[in-house]
């Protein structure tokens, strides 16, 4: 079966806080591959004055294949790490990456409660599992 | 009164089946409809069949908020994203920026039967693992591959009695809808309260050039303002506001205006205090319950899981719907009491929020309502504090007349403030201020003094007096 993935898409992260009110500057974004084939994939960014990240080109399948049912997974996934100093870490998995096509990814990042006597962490909002339709 | 459904400004999302016990996301309207266009199909198919899905999707959706057909079961969301019943909505995903635009042209537009208000429930299946009545995924790709129009895919599933409605008003947004476009060359009340948006926004993202003064002129400053709004929020970068650059900016206005408006909130709670003080539970009442009411209410503006509720001092069901909210989303055991430990968590995860923010943005600008109506014949600081405000507003729109500073609320200041009224499409009775008026003066007052204040990186070349 033929693993490589010649076509490109391309993913901007958007980093912000408060629904938006704030974006955040200086924010760290890791992005790697999730698939066999793209493991090896790894880019950093860091966010500029509007939250957002340059664009990364990131392998993806023929988009020939997401035109017809009955073919294999027509997108890649991706992972993302976001970190920033004072708030809480945020992570994204199986991320879909079509060729041709622009993903923005939104992340609100949530601050680090003041004193963290609890040490819980807000989970569900902080720790995204993406996918896709079975279609 | 409209004779179309208003579209909702939010959409509650329950990220389960209706009996799970999942939490709840409120997000914006057209945001739900982003993920959920990006959740159900390829971004990769031909635009038409893009197209034509997302109407099915906007007016399914549509139909269970106008239908209330969970709210009436007593569930306390709009819709699920169990594709059982539902249409699917992964929390958090990634949007496809084809998927975006399209979305923002459209997301208050949808189906429905002509002569009927409520919106078409268009149901719909992937047609190929399951087949339905209503359209099909797959098979609308074929159709906008025989070079079908979204209209004529959507009449081939639905039947011939088909309407869409196209640019219905959206809730508490669209009073001030301007004649689109807005470009360079327009001039008048819609260019004056695009620039103060835009001013206002631009605070907060300091990558958005100021237009100084605003005056009211759609010229080459608002243009590259208009650009940069719209590079940073993946519009088609044009200069140009059509629809979707509208109401976008008046979301993320909404999303900044709430922080102001919360902080300002949090200025006449300032003699409480943030100790715990005994357990709180539904059917308290008071100050303390004022105080956590706050707390939550600010958190909800940071946190997705956790509905805003309104700070009235009673523990009703909104308020214990939100502290059970918090308490799922910060691991502790859901119930909605606060204890002790709820209670010191919430205070801590609050303090973490303000200090979040830049100073500049926790600092209160206006003054709050009085207390005391005022009208024609007031007089005192307070009718002071009134028209110097006016005063600011006046110098940018047009139709409002500038007055004298006088402390003393006579024909010209009545005049003033029902030219306010006007402008801003309010309704209330014409020259008496109120608290919901003053708090709108005030609201515009901040956006011009706020606006015009020059941040770190910003665009040279003026100073502020």
């Amino acid at each position: 079966m033929n693993t490589s993935m010649p076509e490109l898409g391309q993913l901007i992260v958007s980093i912000f806080s408060a629904g938006g009110a704030f974006p955040l500057e200086g924010a760290t974004v890791v992005i790697t591959g999730n698939d066999e084939g793209n493991r090896e994939i790894r880019h950093l960014r860091i966010s500029d004055l509007s939250g957002r990240t340059e664009p990364v080109l990131l392998p993806a399948p023929s988009a020939a294949l997401s035109q017809t049912p009955g073919n294999r997974r027509p997108y890649a996934t991706y992972n993302l790490e976001v970190s920033k100093e004072g708030y809480f870490p945020y992570s994204v998995s199986g991320l879909p990456i079509f060729s041709g096509i622009t993903s923005i990814q939104p992340v609100p990042l949530i601050p680090l409660p003041s004193y963290d006597t609890e040490n819980a962490y807000p989970r569900d909002v902080n720790s995204i599992a993406e996918s896709e339709p079975n279609l | 009164m409209p004779d179309s459904f208003v579209i909702p400004e939010s959409i509650t999302v329950h990220l389960g089946p209706p009996r799970s016990n999942a939490e709840n996301v409120t997000l914006s309207f057209p945001d739900y409809i982003k993920n959920v266009a990006s959740s159900e199909i390829y971004p990769t198919w031909p635009e038409a069949a893009i197209r034509a899905n997302i109407y099915a999707q906007i007016s399914f959706a549509l139909n269970r908020v106008f239908t209330g057909f969970y709210r009436a079961q007593g569930y306390d969301f709009d819709i699920t994203n169990s594709t059982a019943t539902d249409q699917s909505f992964v929390y958090g995903r990634d949007i496809f920026d084809n998927v975006s635009r399209i979305v923002d042209d459209i997301f208050n537009s949808y189906l429905r039967r002509p002569g009927s208000i409520e919106p078409l429930f268009a149901a719909y299946c992937d047609g190929v693992e399951v087949t339905c009545a209503g359209l099909s995924q797959w098979g609308s790709v074929d159709l906008a591959n025989e070079g079908r129009t979204p209209y004529e895919i959507l009449t081939y599933y639905y039947g011939d009695n088909l309407e869409i409605v196209n640019d219905a008003p959206v809730a508490d947004i669209s009073n001030l809808v301007p004649e689109f476009p807005l470009r360079e060359g327009s001039t008048g009340r819609d260019v004056a309260q695009l620039q103060v948006r835009l001013n206002r926004v631009a605070t907060n993202y300091p990558a958005i050039p100021k237009i100084y003064p605003p005056d009211a002129i759609f010229g080459p400053e608002t243009t590259e303002a208009v650009r940069a709004f719209q590079r940073i929020f993946d519009l088609t970068e044009d200069g140009i506001v059509g629809s979707a650059t509208w109401y976008r900016l008046q979301y993320i206005y909404n999303a900044v205006k709430r922080i102001s408006e919360i902080n300002s909130e949090g200025i006449t709670l300032d003699e409480t205090t943030p100790q715990y003080a005994g357990e709180l539970s539904p059917g308290d009442s008071g100050i303390t319950v004022r105080t956590l009411q706050y707390f939550l209410d600010y958190v909800a503006a940071f946190v997705a899981t956790v509905p805003s509720v309104a700070v009235d001092g009673v523990y009703g069901n909104e308020t214990q719907a939100a502290v059970s909210a918090f308490q799922q989303t910060y691991g502790l055991p859901v119930s909605g009491n606060v204890n002790e430990r709820t209670w010191d968590r919430i205070y801590n995860v609050y303090l973490g929020l303000v200090s979040s923010i830049p100073v500049v943005f926790t600092e209160g600008t206006t003054i709050p309502f009085p207390g005391v109506i005022l009208r024609r014949g007031s007089e005192g600081d307070a009718v002071r504090v009134l028209q110097q405000y006016i005063n600011e507003i006046a110098a940018v729109f047009p139709e409002i007349p500038s007055l004298s500073v006088d402390g003393v609320f006579g024909a010209g200041t009545e005049a003033s403030v029902v030219a306010f009224q006007e402008t801003f499409g309010l309704s209330g009775t014409p020259g008496v201020v109120g608290a919901v008026l003053w708090d709108a003066i005030a609201s515009v007052y901040e956006d011009l003094y706020t606006g015009n204040l020059a941040s770190e990186g910003q665009y040279p070349g003026y100073t502020v007096s």
